[in-house]
Formats: structure tokens, sequence, C-alpha cells
């Protein structure tokens, strides 16, 4: 009863002018830099963490929780107009949602992801809410090899993604995993893989990768088609859907959002992760499930309620533990530790105010979300009413920016359009990008977890199967593979061993 | 689907496996150092050649499936042969021709010319000929873009986001900073 009590305290001084116009303008923001390519939520919260000495910790807390939830949604907006992925969790919204665009429905698609990622948002912050300190008593559990097995279940993701080219596709993802573990590497601070050049001993960074094979490439077949589908951009009307279509996307928004809140709670997983693994699992369960990349609302909707519903998962362990989980988690504990306020259990006895005014913003910062991404997402789709000559010139010009912003450093621009001319030639030759690219963000948090595991127990690379939770998350990575493969190879022997007859007859 | 001969098809994977069989003794510069640090243990090394070797195993099932495939359509005539189907339908169907051609080429100057004569000149250069490469013809409308494109982006990224994007070298940064002036950004 309390909890409610003071959720409701928490609601009334979130809605108070001031606080309510900060959250307003911090999801604003992080909308806006989340769908920009290059500035992801995480830059924006540490442009916007100076601002926060000045304002009292609550208004502290109610900005950066804005522009994180903002954030997070923001990047499916180019995701799904410009197949640019404005951060690296809206990686599963392009293969669905730049399909819809191609097909015409790019305000349906923008509208699904809205509702999804609120869906997702709101429930991980009424989990958050409710069940922080149960949910962060398992976490206090999790250690490396925990960490290596949350990861490992978003690598093997991929599987599921491609499993009408699974050798491809891992050749793909290992080669992603590669490039991510050039330079120096985490343990013993010895460079890899730099053939004795300097400029590759900081390593590749993956958003530079991201922007050249997304962007860059698009830009060259916009050119070369010198045409895109403006359709339905000139006219882009944001409009609710039916009761009858959300209605039927409720179990892939609420898978998708189980799955966000349980990846969400495991520190360093991630939004990225969540995604992948509810895209994954969403094509396994959907009965739609081998239409996936050709513009399915379910492989849309899952994703994009996962990567929304880890933001307030990932809030767990910081607000119950002090353990931040993630780059912008680790933000608000600088921003908390700035106040003089040191997170952990004793929090919700001395802060009760600021833990569930944090909490209720959360809430309405999800749900004021739909109204600011509406407003971005349609500022966003005016760009798409010029030229597509015009457009693809000004996306190489922010994809420069976005690159260079990285670690002001004119290197990442030319490794940005050496990817996108490499992306280009693997487009041409069908062979996947996606894989790649999922190798490159979550490879080098596998090894930092992976070698860590192994320093830390004995170099004793049995302890990812024995341990009880980590032990329980590999066997379901494998369960996961089988389940992905076994109606693939089922379907190539039946094919293999299937009288030439019959064969015929079905095709 | 693309017209490419039974023995073409086992090219791709066999550079695969080529390259990292190349690559797995160039992981660290000095195997030698890189053992004394580890004593036998997990290395620095360790990472990078369980993805080469993974690399090396998946590119065999590659040319497996291949093998596969073509087996299969010996078989069947009715059936296709397509190993490399296409999981994400990101396939281009764009040929690739001039235009893409040197697109590529102004998209590599643009990012050759950047440190040279700085962001805003490069920028402006940059988005009038590819305006121009793309089609655009009426000499107004492609100078405004420029001018207007260039303008907004400085706004947005040296005033606004703070960004120290390259000036250029010599006179071309004291023309930048001078221009930073004029505008107010400086």
């Amino acid at each position: 009863m309390d909890v409610f009590i003071n959720l409701g305290h928490g609601l009334l001084s979130a809605l108070e002018p001031m606080n309510l116009g900060i959250m307003l303008i911090g999801l604003a923001f992080g909308t806006v830099a989340g769908a920009l390519p290059g500035i992801s939520f995480v830059n924006a919260m540490a442009m916007a963490l100076p601002f926060t000495y000045v304002m009292s910790p609550v208004a502290a807390m109610v900005f950066l929780g804005g522009i994180y939830a903002g954030g997070v949604f923001g990047g499916s907006i180019s995701a799904i107009l410009i197949n640019i992925p404005g951060t690296p969790a809206s990686l599963p919204t392009c293969w669905e949602g730049y399909s819809m665009t191609k097909r015409g429905e790019a305000a349906r698609a923008l509208m699904l992801a809205l509702l999804a990622s609120a869906v997702g948002g709101v429930a991980s912050a009424l989990l958050l809410t409710f069940g922080a300190p149960p949910f962060a008593e398992i976490a206090l559990t999790f250690d490396q090899p925990e960490f290596f097995a949350a990861t490992f279940l978003g690598l093997i993701s991929i599987i599921a993604i491609a499993k009408e080219a699974p050798a491809i596709s891992m050749v793909s993802l290992f080669c992603g995993i590669l490039i991510g573990s050039v330079g120096v590497d985490p343990l013993y601070g010895m460079p890899r893989l730099t053939f004795g050049l300097p400029i590759l001993q900081n390593g590749i960074d993956f958003v530079v990768v991201m922007i050249g094979l997304f962007a860059i490439t698009e830009v060259l077949e916009m050119l070369g088609k010198r045409s895109y589908n403006q359709g339905e951009a000139k006219k882009l009307r944001m409009k609710l859907p039916s009761i009858k279509e959300l209605w039927a996307l409720k179990w892939p928004a609420l898978r998708g959002t189980a799955i966000g809140c349980l990846i969400g709670t495991v520190p360093g997983a991630g939004a990225t992760v969540g995604a992948v693994v509810a895209y994954g699992i969403e094509k396994q369960v959907s009965p739609q499930g081998k239409d996936f990349g050709t513009g399915v609302a379910a492989g849309l909707v899952a994703p994009e309620a996962a990567n929304s519903a880890t933001t307030g998962a990932a809030m767990i362990p910081l607000l119950t533990l002090g353990i931040p989980g993630s780059a912008a988690t680790a933000i608000m504990l600088a921003a908390l530790v700035l106040h003089g306020i040191t997170p952990g259990p004793m929090l919700f006895a001395t802060q009760t105010e600021l833990v569930y005014t944090v909490f209720a913003s959360l809430i309405l910062a999800n749900l004021f979300m739909i109204g600011a991404g509406m407003l971005v997402a349609r500022g966003f789709a005016t760009l798409m009413k010029v030229p597509p000559t015009v457009l693809g010139a000004f996306i190489v010009v922010l994809s420069v920016v976005g690159a260079y912003g990285v670690r002001n450093n004119i290197i990442d621009v030319y490794i940005c359009l050496g990817f996108g001319l490499l992306g280009y030639i693997m487009k041409h030759f069908s062979f996947p990008s996606a894989p790649l690219v999922l190798g490159i963000i979550l490879g080098p948090l596998a090894e930092r977890y992976f070698m860590t595991s192994l320093a830390n127990y004995d170099n004793d690379p049995t302890i990812f199967l024995t341990r009880p939770i980590s032990g329980s998350i590999m066997a379901f990575s494998m369960l996961f593979i089988v389940w992905a493969l076994v109606p693939g190879i089922g379907g190539m022997l039946m094919r293999r061993f299937t009288p030439k007859k019959i064969k015929n007859l079905d095709l | 689907m693309k017209l490419i001969s039974n023995w073409q098809r086992f090219i791709a994977p066999l550079v695969f496996v080529g390259v990292a069989l190349v690559l797995m003794s160039h992981v660290v510069e000095s195997p030698e150092r890189a053992a004394q640090v580890t004593r036998g243990i997990a290395g620095p090394s360790t990472w990078p050649d369980m993805m080469l070797w993974s690399i090396v195993f998946f590119s065999f099932v590659w040319v497996v499936q291949v093998v596969f495939v073509i087996l299969r359509s010996t078989t069947s005539s009715i059936e296709t042969i397509n190993p490399t189907q296409e999981p994400f339908s990101d396939a281009s169907s764009t040929p690739f021709s001039l235009l893409i051609g040197l697109g590529v080429i102004y998209i590599l100057l643009y990012g050759y010319l950047l440190p040279i004569i700085g962001f805003a000149t490069a920028t402006l250069i940059y988005l009038i000929s590819w305006c121009i490469l793309g089609g655009v013809r009426k000499p107004l409308l492609v100078g405004l873009i420029g001018l207007i494109g260039t303008t907004v982006l400085l706004y947005l990224f040296v005033k606004l986001a703070s960004m120290p994007l390259d000036r250029g070298q010599a006179v071309m940064g004291e023309f930048s900073i001078a221009l930073y002036r004029l505008m107010g950004i400086y």
C-alpha cells in the first residue's frame, strides 16, 4: 500500500510545472538526438550532464530520464524512414520498419513502433516501481560468466534471424566480432590486428561502422536508383492504428516487453541485446516468421517494445544496488553522485520522494513520448520531401559528422566511408551486413566478459556451464539454436530425400 | 538471380578461409611476448583466434552448403540454385553504374578534403557537386541548397553541439575561423 501512496506523491511531484517542463525538454532532446545518426541518447545524456549541476536532484533525474526514454525510441525514426539506425538498439527496427516504408507504410510503422515503445517503457517503469527489490537480489547474483552468457544469447539470436543462410550469416557475424577485437586488448593492453598501424590501436568503433554500412550504402543505392519511396513520406499522416490491429499485436508487444525487462536487469546486456533477442524469438514463434524481413508488423513491435523495456529495468540495479548496468545509467549515477546522493538499498528509505518521482516521471515520459515521437517523426519526415539526391547529400554529411563526433578523429570518417563502400559491395553480392554489425556491437562486450570470467575463475572454460544462472542461459541459447535450425535442416533433408515427382508437384 | 557458374560459388568462402588463415599469424605483433605474458592461459590472441577458427569452420560449412545445392540442382532441373539467399532482404537491385562510381569518388574526395580545406568549404563544395551529379540542374536551387545546408549544419554542430570539426590547414583554417566569426559561432 505504501508503494501506491509513494507513487501518488511521486506523480504529483513529477507533474509540477517545473519538473514536467524539464522532462518534456529532455524527451524532445533525446528523441531528436536518437534520430540523428551518430548522436546516440548516451551522447545526448553526456552532453546534458553539465546542465544538471544547476538543477535539483529530482529535476536532474527527471531530465536525464526523459532523454533516456526519448532517445531509445528516437533511433527508430531514422531506422524506419531512411534505413539508418539512430542507435544500435534500433538495428532490428530497420529490418522490418524500413521494409514497411518501402511498401508505403512509413506512418503505420512509426506509429506501431511508437506505441510498442510506450508499452515497453511503461511496463518496465511499473516493474521498476513494484519489483525493484526482488529483481535487484537476482541481479546481485550475476557475475562475469552470467554477463557473458547474456551477451552470447544476443549474438546467437542471429541464427534465428538468418536461418535461411546460417553459414554465411555466421561468417559475417564472426567477421564482425573479429573487427570488434581490433585494437588494444582489454586485459593485457596488447595491440591486436593493428599491423603496426597506430590508427588502429584505438580499435574500430561500432557506431562508425554502423553509420558507414547503413547510411553510405543507402545513399549509393539512392543515387543508383535516383528515387526512393517518396509517396508515403510526402503525406506522412500519423494516426492511431485501429484497436483490432493493436489487439492482434498484443503478444509480440508483451513478449518483447518481457524479454526487454528481463535483459534490462542484466548489467551490461542493454537495449541492443534486448531488441535482437526479442526479434529472434519473435521470428521463431510468430506464424509470419518466414516473412520476417519483408515488413511484418510483429517483427517491428517486438524489438521496439524490448528496447524501451530495458530503460526502466536497467535502472533497477542502479537505484537498488548502485550498479550502473549501461552507459546511460552510469551517467545517471554520475548525476546522483554530483548531488551528493549515493544509490543503494538505503536510497528508498532516505530519498523516498526522489525515488518515486523518478519512477513516476519515467512512466509519464513513456506516455508523453507518443506525442513527442509523433512531432519529431513528422519533422523528420519533412526531410524526405526533398529529392533523393539532395537528401542523400545531407545523409553523407550527417554520417561524416556522426563518425567524426565519436572520437573527434578524421580517421573514423575514413573508416566510416570505407565500410560504406564495403556495405555496397556486400549488398551487391547478397552478403548480409546485419550480423557483421551485431558482431561489432556485441563482440567487444562478449570478449571482455569472456576474458574476465576466465581470469577470475582459474582459466576454467566450464565456468559458463557450471554456474546455475549462466549455465541456464547457455542451455537456453543452445535450445534456441536447435529450435531455430532444426526445421530448416529437417526441411532440407525432406526435400533431399523426397521423390522427384512429389518435389515437382510441390513446386 | 545472379547468373554465376558453379565454381565461382566457391570463391567467396575459400577467400574467407584463406584470409583467416593468413590473419592467424598476424593477430599480435609478437606472439612470443604474448605467450610470455599469459604463460599458457587465455591471452590477448585467444579471442581473435577463436573468431578466426570460427570463420574457417563456417566457411567450410558454406562450401558444403554450396556442394549440397549444386548436387540438388543436378537431380532436379526445376529447382533453382541460390545458396546465398537473402536473409535480410537487403540484396541490391541497383546495378553498379558510372553514376555510382562517381558517387563513390565524390564521397571519398569529400572525406579527403575535409581536413585540408575545412568542414565548411568541403561541405559547401560537396553539397553543390553532389546535387549536380544527382541531376539537379537549376543553378539557383543548387546554390541555395549548398549555402543554406552548410549554414544550418554549421550552426547545429559547431554552435549547438560544440563539435571541434576540422577547420582546414593554413589559409583555409584562417578562412574557416573568419567565417565562424562572421556567423557568430566562434
